[in-house]
């Protein structure tokens, strides 16, 4: 049809022309031949407009078609993205966070929502409703009209109801039901609730630097199993992708798209509340009456590692945080480093013993002095004991004693048994802020010797309160050195879902069962006759006392500690207990070893362990040198 | 010759009714009614179907409201719980009624096998 018309069109002119022309002439056929070659140029014109018209048009429809492909294929997502921003809203799903509980279910970090009231004071005055929504808000809140008033009745767009003690108000249960009810039936112009959640930790400072705590800016885990566990104990955020209606709901009649929100775990630890409690008590006691100035008690099973309780002084709410000073908010029992003192004698014994380089029965000739790498090493009672053997080494606590032994190992064996039993390494408990401890390496000879029998009873050397519980665990457990660790189990899905329960972990064999079972018997008998624990009528008791002086230019800066474990042979517990430079007294035998006595007879009646000795002698056995114990007593 | 049915009667004499309908769905206003009460009729359906989801949906919030008042709830007890079950509290509330701890030593632990406590449990001698 459009090449009929064309050609028609073009034909016009020629028709008109044709027309107004003067009539043919027959001369000879002359004037045909000339009017054809005429119509034939005319028609050659016409075509070639035709192709003009045509090729326009075509490119025309090209462009067309181009234009179409570029916004229906390149363009696509970009502009459906932009029709969809106008009509469909994303709203973000919180994930609750998982709550902590201890060993026996007690709930020890929940996450609570309350609602704050919010206000617009412009939007109330503006319908003159200031006393209706005050007088309602006093009634349904608890507050004084007052005090709604003071807080309402003020220029600007945006208020958020404080309570008595300053701090934003949030509603009880009932209270929030109520006021829901009141914005439902249109009685609070201008007011509305917003939803805030709080971490609560219901037995306030219970293990709170073990727990760490959640900020408010963000809801991170700060510190303690909140940080260490943040992804476990935060869960994923879910989102819906809908219309929305004009109030801005979300509407079911509409399609959807939505990632549900996958709750935190609930994590289930290894610490008993109970265990714990008393641990905290007994520490802020004995820290008062030897006015130390902190301490630290670790309790842990040396079968698995499983930490019962670790508690420090001092500690904080972390219901109240932001009042405590930053260094409480540290574990100390995982973070601080400190000399252990008397305390490493048996690990330095254990590995003696271990290597061969000496026996239970070894004799040692005690002068009172050792002089290692051109130094004199006393006793802690600058006396001489004579001949001793190991046993009496560690009962008479002898720093010469001990000195010679780590001399006899030499150092790069004792330094192997050293990183056997962790330290200079972090043990691996699930805790953040782990210290690895302190392991000088001096490069003179002299001071790489002197260094070697300091470290042999326990000077000159830095190490974390975990380090050495989980080092008298290792003796405690036939020489296996355990992890340790806090977290029990973690139930996914806010609890519903699977349950995993962590495994014990053997890090190493430290020294050898033989070894182990050697260095309990002479730390039974060193118990017995140094620092009375044979109190505990009954029972067998492995524990070495430790008294420190890192700085000679400074006594006053002592660390008092007690180390072991019971029933000396077959261990329910290891118990440390420190005290950080107690001014009393600062030895171990007196500072710390009464609160680790008590505790102890604590936990032995809580785990119901029966008495493994009849009388009220704590030893049977005195060792391998075979010797009474009441014999070994200076 | 049978006689015609007077409802089939057609012009072309006795046929199909259906034919008839036909025809007359072809007349222009039968066919605008017939339109009208179908478009109508599907309305109506939409519109019952959009209540539906509406009443669905108001249900819906309805319940998720009900189920975060619930968690809520269950959270205060979860913490309440914890209050309550805390060393702290049990131990403020023994001593409030009068109750001290049991000095060191005051219990006795003793090991007994399985025949003997049965023994016991049964009354006899172990």
């Amino acid at each position: 049809m459009s090449r009929r018309g064309s050609l028609l069109t073009a034909l016009t002119p020629l028709l008109a022309r044709a027309r107004t022309s003067s009539r043919p002439t027959w001369d000879g056929g002359r004037s045909w031949r000339e009017r054809e070659r005429s119509e034939q140029a005319t028609l050659r014109q016409a075509r070639g407009r035709q192709a003009v018209l045509f090729l326009l048009l075509a490119g025309v429809l090209a462009a067309l078609l181009g234009r179409t492909a570029y916004w229906q294929l390149g363009q696509r997502d970009a502009l459906a993205a932009r029709a969809d921003a106008q009509h469909l809203r994303a709203f973000a799903i919180p994930a609750g966070r998982g709550a902590i509980y201890d060993a026996n279910g007690r709930p020890l970090a929940v996450s609570v929502t309350q609602d704050s009231v919010i206000a617009d004071p412009d939007v109330i005055r503006s319908v003159k409703a200031m006393d209706t929504v005050v007088a309602a808000l006093a009634t349904l809140t608890g507050l004084p009209q007052a005090r709604v008033r003071a807080q309402l009745d003020v220029p600007g767009a945006y208020v958020r109801l404080r309570g008595a003690d300053g701090k934003t108000l949030l509603l009880q249960q009932a209270r929030s039901d109520g006021i829901r009810a009141a914005l439902a039936g249109g009685d609070l112009p201008g007011v509305a609730l917003i939803p805030v959640v709080t971490r609560v930790y219901p037995a306030g400072d219970l293990a709170a630097q073990t727990l760490g705590f959640v900020s408010l800016n963000g809801g991170a885990g700060q510190y303690g199993v909140e940080q260490r566990e943040q992804r476990l104990l935060a869960g994923t955020p879910g989102q819906l992708y809908t219309a929305v209606d004009a109030a801005g709901n979300p509407l079911a009649t509409a399609p959807q798209r939505s990632t549900p929100a996958v709750p935190g775990a609930d994590l289930t630890l290894t610490l008993d509340a109970t265990v714990q409690y008393w641990a905290e008590q007994g520490l802020a006691r004995t820290v008062a009456q030897t006015g130390a100035g902190g301490g630290t008690v670790i309790v842990l099973d040396p079968r698995s590692g499983a930490i019962r309780a670790l508690a420090n002084v001092p500690s904080f709410d972390p219901n109240a945080y932001a009042r405590s000073p930053l260094a409480t908010l540290q574990n100390p029992a995982v973070s601080a480093v400190y000399d252990p003192g008397s305390v490493m004698k048996a690990v330095t014994i254990a590995s003696g013993i271990d290597a061969g380089a000496v026996e239970p029965g070894t004799l040692f000739d005690d002068t009172g002095t050792l002089v290692a790498g051109g130094t004199p090493i006393h006793n802690w009672d600058l006396s001489a004991h004579g001949m001793v053997n190991m046993t009496q080494v560690l009962q008479f606590s002898l720093n010469t004693g001990a000195g010679w032994v780590a001399t006899q190992i030499g150092r790069e064996r004792f330094d192997r048994y050293l990183a056997a039993f962790g330290f200079g390494a972090k043990t691996g408990v699930d805790l953040p802020d782990e210290s690895p401890g302190i392991i000088n390496v001096p490069q003179a000879a002299d001071e790489a010797a002197l260094q070697l029998a300091e470290n042999g009873f326990g000077e000159g050397i830095g190490v974390t309160p975990l380090q050495v519980a989980a080092a008298y665990g290792a003796l405690a457990n036939g020489g296996v050195l355990m992890r340790p660790y806090v977290v029990a189990s973690v139930a996914a899905d806010g609890g519903a879902g699977a349950v995993t329960r962590t495994q014990p972990v053997a890090v190493r064999q430290a020294v050898s069962q033989p070894a182990a079972r050697s260095i309990t018997q002479m730390l039974v008998s060193s118990a017995y006759v140094e620092t009375g624990m044979y109190l505990l009528p009954g029972y067998s008791i492995a524990a070495k006392t430790g008294t420190s002086t890192p700085d000679p230019a400074d006594p006053t800066v002592t660390y008092a500690s007690v180390a072991g474990y019971a029933p000396a042979y077959d261990p329910r517990f290891v118990l440390l207990v420190k005290l950080d430079h107690p001014r009393t007294t600062i030895y171990g035998a007196t500072a710390a070893a009464p609160l680790w006595r008590a505790l102890a007879a604590q936990l032995l009646t809580y785990y119901q362990v029966p008495p493994d000795r009849t009388g009220q002698g704590n030893v049977q056995t005195a060792g391998q040198s075979g010797q009474d114990p009441n014999k070994l007593l200076p | 010759m049978d006689t015609p049915d007077p409802t089939l009667d057609s012009p072309d004499g006795p046929g199909d009714w259906r034919m008839r309908a036909l025809a007359a769905l072809r007349r222009p206003l039968a066919l605008a009614i017939f339109g009208v009460a179908m478009i109508g009729l599907i309305a109506l359906l939409y519109l019952h179907q959009v209540a539906a989801l509406a009443a669905a949906n108001d249900r819906l919030a309805t319940l998720r409201a009900e189920q975060a008042r619930l968690e809520r709830q269950d959270a205060d007890q979860r913490a309440r719980l914890g209050a309550v079950t805390s060393p702290a509290y049990v131990d403020e509330r023994a001593r409030a009624l009068g109750l001290v701890p049991a000095p060191l030593g005051s219990a006795l632990i003793v090991s007994i096998n399985q025949a003997t406590l049965s023994a016991l449990r049964d009354g006899g001698q172990p």
